[in-house]
């Protein structure tokens, strides 16, 4: 916001003031410049930029107020506690681990560590050790890929039923946020545990695992069929997405709605084109929260609870780190595609106006080369004339018509 | 699909009206249809009871495992075995709760609980609320890095960094104390931090900055108009993330495992009610049938299971029950989290 208006005063602001200024500035070449004005008579812009296109610095810089720079160097004290955290109990850690993933690690009894350099050699030992977890790798992304969507989807859903209109719509609430209480803790496990483990399934989907089952892959039909079993777990898994969907669609501007109803938007069009873009970011977040929520869950994963043994295993840290950075590395990459499929894409206002700067940056390179023709031919001219008229003044005549070419 | 059913629905209407003799208000079509769909500013009545249904439904479908739970841990043995009950207890046998609570030591494991996430939540709540202030009120440079920074913490798997997390720590000595919790809480890197510094910076980034100005006019520091401007206004976050703060440190088992055990005894300085519940089963069987030697007729069964789970959560639920009021109106006045 700030700059913008920044930019906007400079380029009101009286040029001829700052004008002499820049030049003194740039002096350091002994050029003497000229302004566009001069030699174009085009229009004031151009005063902005000096004789090779670029923009003239002094004039960006918009000197801060004294007292706002002070009030804003308070922020690091605010955030100080944070970064002395992120250091010890983030990057400290995670630099350490990764430097364990390529060592066999041994505990000294004195509290220090004796590291052997061992190569990948804990990474293969990983996949040696757990001869399924290629396979359950798979599965556990097919999951994400059935069940982030579902998710989401469910809970965009409740979240705009809620949103409306609705008598008891308290109760409702208190209802769809209790999840966040149970989902995370035991009774889950509890719940999902054996004996009422067959209460919680949503429909008799025995004739459609079979289905699945003869036509997909093995581990694909299984983690297919396990959405049809678990649809109910998934909806709980979804308490929190309902949670920040909800907050992010009251915040849009009903003022919108009522202005696309008065152009004859139906509540269809009106989803589409207002609620969709506007929650868009929301969309994003809340697809990397379930994606980092499941792939930390051992309901979904067994893999999460072979990570917590192998910390306390025999194989040692440098195994256990090289297992967490492989995980790790998995989960990240499929946060990262949901990421670049969820992310906003500029909208096309942003679009055009990046493609006008682009535009606008060629042109003014070209001028700046026809201008530093002309400036050249201008110089040539004015020796010329003053040859001329040093001539002239010596009385030497050669005949006008010298430089007409 | 939907049109069939409306001709349906008004056919059925037409036949009530001719039986009916002309009701006094003859109908139109037009105003039967917008009262059952509705015209674009209004819900119709079907709409709305579909909306009704389907969020009953769903709604039904979250307290479900709470009510299962519920009613299984009043059963009786005989009740449990017997197919026919399946909801309601033939009678209520508060005897399971009796056995359960002196199992798990209840009164001590909640102490601690209490202290293991109570702590490290007030920690957190002050900690995540000064770095979220200084993230939204103040424009300095590496601001964007602070971000990203928190962005990735918020991503990463909690797997990679706990092994050396855990050393780090027991080489300071801190393991099997409670610093484990409370530092990094301070440091606003605890359990899930990230996210409550993303709320409160959401919350405090809405607080109009000309406030601050006149407060500081007023002749308010930087840290008075935090405390009696930004925070009284953001109060909203602070619930959020005190319930969430407290209800994710409370049902964190594995890691007030990992920490508050020592590891020569392995025997925890705070067991708190979590990590009871998960070795439930051992204690139960220790304790009964060491002390009522065969005659004993409480047998492991999921009643005591269940009512060790409702015992675990009771907690939580009456804090939320407490709170929820302004948990939900935090939640619909500014929503938690930013754009």
């Amino acid at each position: 916001m700030s700059t913008k208006t920044e930019e906007i005063k400079e380029e009101t602001k009286p040029k001829k003031e700052k004008a002499p200024k820049e030049e003194k500035g740039d002096s350091s070449k002994k050029k003497k410049t000229y302004t566009v004005e001069e030699l174009l008579g085009q229009g004031e812009r151009m005063e902005l930029f000096d004789e090779y296109g670029k923009k003239k610095k002094i004039k960006v810089k918009i000197q801060e107020g004294k007292l706002k720079k002070r009030e804003n160097r308070m922020g690091y004290f605010f955030i100080i506690p944070y970064v002395v955290g992120v250091l010890l109990c983030l990057a400290y850690p995670l630099i350490l681990s990764a430097i364990y993933s390529f060592h066999f690690v041994r505990l000294l009894p004195g509290g220090g560590t004796d590291l052997q350099f061992k190569g990948i050699q804990n990474f293969t030992r990983v996949f040696e050790k757990n001869i399924t977890l290629s396979t359950e790798m798979m599965t556990l992304i097919t999951k994400l890929i059935l069940g982030v969507p579902l998710i989401v989807v469910l809970a965009l859903i409740i979240a705009m039923m809620l949103n409306m209109k609705l008598k008891g719509k308290g109760i409702y609430r208190t209802i769809f946020f209790l999840p966040v209480i149970i989902v995370s803790g035991p009774v889950m496990s509890m719940i999902t545990s054996e004996s009422t483990g067959n209460g919680i399934q949503a429909v008799d989907t025995t004739i459609i695992e079979e289905a699945l089952a003869s036509a997909l892959p093995l581990w694909m039909a299984n983690s297919v069929q396990w959405v049809f079993e678990n649809i109910i777990l998934l909806l709980w898994y979804s308490g929190v997405q309902i949670l920040i969907f909800l907050a992010a669609l009251q915040k849009i501007d009903t003022s919108l709605y009522e202005a696309a109803k008065i152009d004859g938007g139906s509540n269809w069009e009106c989803f589409w084109k207002i609620t969709l873009p506007t929650i868009r970011p929301m969309l994003l977040l809340n697809a990397i929260y379930t994606v980092v929520f499941m792939s930390q869950d051992s309901i979904i994963t067994p893999i999460v609870v072979w990570l917590r043994d192998a910390i306390t295993g025999v194989e040692g840290y440098g195994y256990s780190a090289a297992f967490a950075w492989m995980y790790a590395f998995v989960v990240l990459i499929f946060v990262g595609v949901v990421a670049l499929c969820f992310m906003p894409k500029p909208d096309v206002y942003a679009k055009q106006i990046k493609k006008n700067k682009k535009l606008e940056k060629k042109t003014r390179k070209n001028l700046a080369k026809h201008q530093k023709q002309l400036v050249k031919n201008q110089v040539k001219l004015q020796k010329a004339i003053a040859k001329e008229e040093k001539m002239k003044l010596a009385g030497k005549d050669l005949g006008g018509g010298k430089y007409d070419d | 699909m939907t049109s069939v059913a409306v001709s349906a629905e008004e056919n059925k209407k037409k036949e009530k009206k001719v039986k009916v003799k002309q009701p006094k208000t003859p109908m139109s079509k037009e105003k039967f249809h917008k009262i059952m769909f509705g015209t674009k500013d209004d819900m119709g009545l079907l709409k709305k009871i579909v909306v009704y249904v389907i969020l009953t439904c769903v709604g039904f479908v979250f307290v479900y495992p709470l009510l299962k739970v519920l009613s299984m841990s009043f059963m009786s043995l005989a009740d449990l075995l017997d197919s026919s009950i399946n909801w309601i207890p033939s009678k209520l046998s508060f005897e399971n709760y009796r056995m359960t609570m002196k199992a798990m030591d209840y009164w001590k494991a909640l102490k601690d609980s209490v202290i293991i996430s109570g702590l490290p939540t007030l920690c957190q709540v002050v900690s995540c609320s000064i770095v979220g202030y200084g993230l939204a009120r103040y424009d300095f440079k590496g601001k964007k890095l602070i971000f990203g920074l928190i962005i990735f913490a918020f991503v990463l798997p909690s797997s990679l960094t706990l092994t050396t997390q855990y050393q780090f720590y027991n080489s300071l000595g801190w393991v099997g104390t409670m610093k484990t919790f409370i530092i990094p809480a301070i440091l606003a890197n605890g359990f899930k931090s990230q996210l409550f510094i993303l709320i409160c910076w959401s919350f405090f980034k809405q607080i109009p900055p000309v406030l601050n100005e006149a407060a500081s006019i007023d002749g308010a520091g930087h840290f008075k108009s935090f405390f009696k401007i930004a925070l009284p206004s953001a109060s909203g976050a602070l619930i959020v993330v005190l319930i969430f703060s407290f209800v994710w440190y409370w049902n964190e088992q594995y890691l007030s495992q990992l920490y508050l055990y020592s590891k020569s005894d392995n025997v925890g300085t705070y067991t708190p009610l979590i990590n009871q519940l998960s070795i439930f089963q051992d204690v139960f069987a220790s304790e009964y049938s060491n002390a009522d030697g065969l005659t004993s007729s409480a047998t492991i069964n999921d009643a005591f299971r269940m009512a060790a789970t409702i015992l675990t959560i009771l907690p939580l639920l009456i804090i939320y029950a407490v709170l929820q009021k302004q948990f939900v109106e935090s939640v619909d006045r500014a929503g938690i989290t930013g754009e």
